[in-house]
């Protein structure tokens, strides 16, 4: 036995029954088991529920369920929504986020706080707004009638709908994060030379890249899943107007379960690979962070 | 003169950076910009590298109109107090960066920006960690890479912004004086800008020394700490004990008064203070020593004087202190070496000894 213990007033052979501020030996495997029982019956219950419904019938029923032409249409409406206002809202992000964290204007708080306007208030609200602005009886339906221009129940007011509920995403990841690595380096690369798109291609856009990523990975996410807004504008043209949200819940409520299950199986899927992907940016984006300060 | 400022002001909404700032800075020289913060220093550095725009006034460079020229177009190289230093790039891609985004016109093969960049990383004696990223070197290591990435575009002009800010007390003073001979060696016209009296004076050629927006007082350091122009200055310049006294023409202190003023200030540095036991010619001042601290090889020794009780601070010698710890500290004497009289008049005159 060492001379230095620190141990000194316990007796050899006698376990002391607490140290200082230990909890009580339960505390832990109680915490862990409620835990673990709210996960599987809220997260991992339904999530096996979706996979084992669509695949009830078997593979094959599966994969003519999401075959179906209908279906495919649903999920080329998804996907072309996504890759519209993805980029849209990435560009315009950043422009606002560059705006907000690099100049002083007058207005600026106010800015920041429309920024979450589409947060704010409830993606129906958002999908009526575009309704009355667009619709046969809105502001500009007469002259949208006149040009045979068709905004709602189309798929340009899906697409509306879905950049504005998206569109807070990318600004708000990038507004902070912007405004704590400052202006300097920007200006350095000014006094070497460097022109403006040089200086954000080569300085600007290498600082902020996890963060702009993460951003667009929620956007993504918001903008595959969203129901509401779009549920709004869409008019529900199968084929032509339903995204894959939408297309599920027509397939349910006419108890088409198997069909409706393989589609959100997809949709599931397509969020978990998401989840992923965030996963592993927040971990850079946090690495980074660290560096800055 | 490389540099000319003429009638510069500067408003940040209610608050004024700078009024009517004249200034030249001298060809070849470095110039220290020094003041308290919120003094404007950094607001004329960085108008003058075109990073901020003047509300009025104009900059002129080696004789033509610059105020509105685009910072890219001056020919400046920067130094930011916190360096940075792009973390995304190597050592060599930070300094190579200024040489490979010129237009493709005047641009340098890689072959010549290598050897550019190695020349650059052996002036700043940082050889080797040319493949190195920034997160992986020290502060002052990663202030003279700054330094190195602003040299390579063969600036017209060194702007450097608090450049020793960021680094620790050992480090800074090290990194300075490695300034001052690289100065010495380059002799690139260079204005710094500072908040300590010490850098300023050790470092630089020219002192400017700014207070709330405007010049206070210009020249070179030994003329602004010998002869500060006002209180402001030489308050700013040291530590200083302020007496306020009444000028006869009869007895007390000796005082070569250019002055007509009755009620004036003594400025007196606490090194121009000796403390003895004994008032040998009759001039001292009786105090008690209240408590003192060793500072290395000087003293820094606080006292009260007998009547009035006036706190008096006084830097000695080591060896003075030594030789007084053994007397009586509750009476000693005073002796003041040198001091400045400011008067109301604003005329300011030498204390005769």
């Amino acid at each position: 036995m060492s001379e230095v213990s620190n141990a000194s007033d316990v007796k050899p052979g006698v376990k002391p029954r607490h140290f200082g501020n230990r909890e009580p030996r339960w505390i832990k495997p109680a915490l862990m088991s409620v835990v673990l029982l709210f996960m599987v019956v809220f997260i991992f219950l339904p999530l096996a529920t979706i996979f084992g419904e669509a695949f009830k019938s078997g593979v094959k029923a599966y994969a003519t369920a999401i075959t179906e032409p209908d279906v495919l249409a649903a999920i080329r409406l998804t996907l072309l929504t996504a890759a519209i206002c993805v980029p849209l809202n990435t560009v315009f992000g950043v422009m606002l986020a560059w705006a907000i964290a690099k100049f002083d204007f007058f207005g600026k708080h106010v800015l920041v706080t429309l920024i979450e306007i589409p947060f704010a208030i409830s993606p129906v609200i958002a999908g009526l707004m575009f309704v009355l602005l667009f619709g046969t009886q809105g502001w500009f339906g007469p002259f949208l009638r006149a040009h045979d221009i068709k905004i709602i129940f189309a798929v340009p007011g899906i697409i509306l709908a879905t950049a504005f509920v998206t569109f807070p995403f990318v600004a708000r990841e990038l507004i902070p994060l912007m405004q704590e690595i400052g202006k300097d380096d920007e200006e350095a690369a000014i006094t070497l030379g460097a022109s403006g798109l040089k200086m954000f291609f080569r300085v600007t856009l290498p600082n902020i890249k996890w963060g702009l990523l993460y951003g667009v990975i929620l956007t993504n996410a918001r903008a595959i899943g969203e129901f509401g807004a779009v549920a709004v504008v869409s008019g529900l043209v199968r084929g032509e107007t339903t995204t894959m949200p939408l297309y599920i819940d027509i397939l349910y409520g006419e108890y088409m379960f198997n069909a409706a299950f393989a589609v959100a199986s997809l949709l599931t899927l397509l969020a978990l690979v998401t989840l992923v992907v965030k996963t592993i940016i927040e971990h850079y984006l946090a690495e980074q962070r660290k560096q800055v300060n | 003169m490389s540099i000319r400022i003429a009638n510069l002001s500067k408003r940040f909404g209610d608050f004024t950076a700078l009024s009517n700032i004249n200034l030249e800075i001298p060809d070849g020289e470095l110039t220290a910009l020094l003041g308290p913060s919120g003094s404007g220093k950094t607001t004329l550095l960085r108008i003058i590298a075109g990073l901020t725009d003047p509300d009025e006034g104009s900059v002129n460079f080696f004789g033509e109109d610059a105020t509105h020229k685009a910072t890219r177009d001056r020919r400046v190289g920067f130094v930011f107090q916190h360096y940075a230093l792009f973390k995304h790039m190597s050592i060599f891609e930070n300094i190579a960066f200024g040489l490979k985004v010129r237009p493709r016109a005047t641009r340098p093969t890689n072959e010549e920006i290598r050897e550019k960049v190695n020349k650059l990383l052996s002036l700043v004696q940082l050889q080797g960690t040319a493949q190195r990223f920034p997160s992986e070197l020290s502060g002052g290591q990663k202030q003279r890479v700054a330094l190195a990435r602003a040299l390579a575009v063969e600036p017209k002009v060194l702007l450097l912004d608090e450049p020793f800010g960021a680094l620790d007390a050992k480090v800074r003073l090290e990194l300075r004086r490695w300034l001052r001979y690289l100065h010495d060696e380059i002799h690139l016209t260079s204005v710094f800008v500072t908040h300590d009296q010490e850098e300023a004076l050790e470092v630089s050629d020219k002192v400017v020394i700014l207070n709330k927006g405007q010049i206070e007082q210009t020249g070179t350091p030994e003329e602004v700490y010998d002869n500060p122009g006002n209180p402001f200055v030489y308050g700013f310049l040291g530590n200083v004990n302020l007496f306020h006294a009444r000028l006869k023409q009869e007895g007390g202190l000796a005082l070569d008064a250019r002055t007509g003023a009755e009620n004036v200030s003594l400025y007196i540095r606490p090194h121009d203070i000796s403390i003895s036991p004994l008032n040998t010619d009759g001039k001292g001042i009786e105090a008690r020593v209240t408590a003192h601290r060793v500072l290395g090889n000087r003293v820094r020794v606080e006292l009260k004087t007998l009547t009035g009780d006036r706190e008096v601070e006084a830097n000695i010698e080591r060896k003075e202190w030594n030789a007084l710890k053994d007397a009586d500290l509750g009476a000693v004497f005073i002796q003041i070496l040198g001091a400045k009289i400011y008067a109301p008049d604003d005329t300011w005159s030498d204390y005769a000894i």
